[in-house]
C-alpha cells in the first residue's frame, strides 16, 4: 500500500497507529462525557477531527481507510458492535463527501468539516433505514442540524491542529526530497 | 491554505440543511397502528386504541396508553429511546440504535409506512 506516502515506510505505519490511537482516545473521552445529544446517532464527533486532519494532511484513500479502521476499532473498544453498520456507513459517506468538497476551491475546511458531519449523520440514517425501517428518515432534519453544529464545533480544534501540524508532525518523505 | 470560513461554505451548509428539512414536507397521516421491529424484523403491530404492554427480548417494554406509544425500561446505555415517546401521529417513530428497536406509527395498512 502506498496510501500514506510514496511508499509505506515504517514511519507511515507508526503515524497511522498514532493517529488512530488519538482518534480512539477522543471517541472514548466523548463516550464518558456526562451528556448526550438528544438526537439518535448524533455525537460531538471529536474523532472526526482526526479523520478530517488525515484527509487534509494525506489523501482521500488514506482518510477512507482511516475512517473505516476507526469505525471498526472504536465499536470494538467501546462495546458498540451492534452499531458498527451505522458508523461504517456514516464514515464512508462522510469521507467520500468531504474529499469531493475539498476538491472544489469555493469551499474552505469549515464547509468540508460541517458537510462531513452532516453526511456522517445521513449515512447512519441510510444504514438505519435499511436495517430498521424507512421511517427513520423523519429524523433527518434533527440529525442534519445537530450534526452541522457538531461539525462547526469540531472544526475549531481541527484548525488549531492543522496550523500547528508543521511543528510536531515529522515531515513527509516527498517533502523532504523537494527541500 | 484555505483555512477560514467562506461565504460559499455557509451557502453550501444552508442548502444541505434545507435539503434535510424537505423530509418534513412529506404528508403525515393519522396513525392507528404501532409497528414494533427488532433487527428490522416486524415483531408486533399494536393497535393504538387498546392499552397494553409488550415486553421485548432485550428487557425493554413497549407501552400503549391513551392512544400513544412509549418505550420503558430501555437497556441501552444512553436511553435516548425512552425520551422519544410517547408518540401517536403517523410517521413518528421511536428508535433505539444500540438495541436495534424501532417503533413506527402507521395508518391501518401495513404497507402504508410514511417514509
Amino acid at each position: 500500500m502506498a496510501l500514506w506516502g510514496k511508499r509505506t515506510a515504517l514511519s507511515d505505519l507508526t503515524r497511522t497507529a498514532l493517529l488512530l490511537t488519538v482518534a480512539l482516545i477522543l471517541s472514548w473521552v466523548e463516550s464518558v462525557l456526562p451528556f448526550h445529544i438528544p438526537v439518535p446517532g448524533v455525537k460531538l464527533g471529536f474523532a472526526n477531527i482526526v479523520t478530517v486532519f488525515v484527509l487534509y494532511e494525506y489523501s482521500f484513500p488514506a482518510a477512507l481507510l482511516f475512517g473505516v479502521l476507526r469505525a471498526l476499532l472504536s465499536s470494538l473498544f467501546l462495546g458498540r458492535l451492534s452499531g458498527l453498520a451505522f458508523s461504517l456507513c456514516g464514515a464512508i459517506l462522510s469521507v467520500a463527501g468531504m474529499a469531493l468538497l475539498k476538491r472544489i476551491p469555493l469551499f474552505s475546511s469549515f464547509g468540508v468539516s460541517v458537510c462531513g458531519a452532516v453526511l456522517h449523520g445521513a449515512g447512519q440514517l441510510l444504514a438505519a433505514s435499511v436495517i430498521l425501517s424507512p421511517a427513520v428518515w423523519v429524523w433527518l432534519p434533527a440529525v442534519g442540524i445537530s450534526s452541522a453544529l457538531c461539525g462547526a464545533i469540531t472544526w475549531v480544534p481541527f484548525r488549531i491542529l492543522r496550523q500547528s501540524a508543521p511543528r510536531w508532525m515529522p515531515k513527509k518523505r516527498q517533502n523532504m526530497k523537494k527541500e | 491554505m484555505r483555512e477560514s470560513v467562506r461565504i460559499w461554505d455557509l451557502v453550501l451548509i444552508a442548502l444541505l440543511l434545507a435539503a434535510c428539512c424537505l423530509v418534513l414536507l412529506l404528508p403525515k397521516e393519522e396513525g392507528t397502528l404501532a409497528q414494533v421491529s427488532v433487527d428490522g424484523v416486524l415483531v408486533a403491530s399494536l393497535a393504538l386504541d387498546t392499552d397494553g404492554e409488550l415486553p421485548l427480548s432485550d428487557g425493554s417494554v413497549v407501552v400503549v396508553r391513551d392512544g400513544a406509544v412509549s418505550l420503558r425500561n430501555a437497556t441501552c446505555p444512553d436511553r435516548l429511546c425512552q425520551g422519544m415517546g410517547p408518540i401517536s401521529r403517523g410517521g413518528e417513530s421511536i428508535l433505539c440504535l444500540p438495541n436495534r428497536i424501532s417503533i413506527v406509527i402507521v395508518a391501518e395498512e401495513v404497507d402504508g409506512i410514511v417514509g
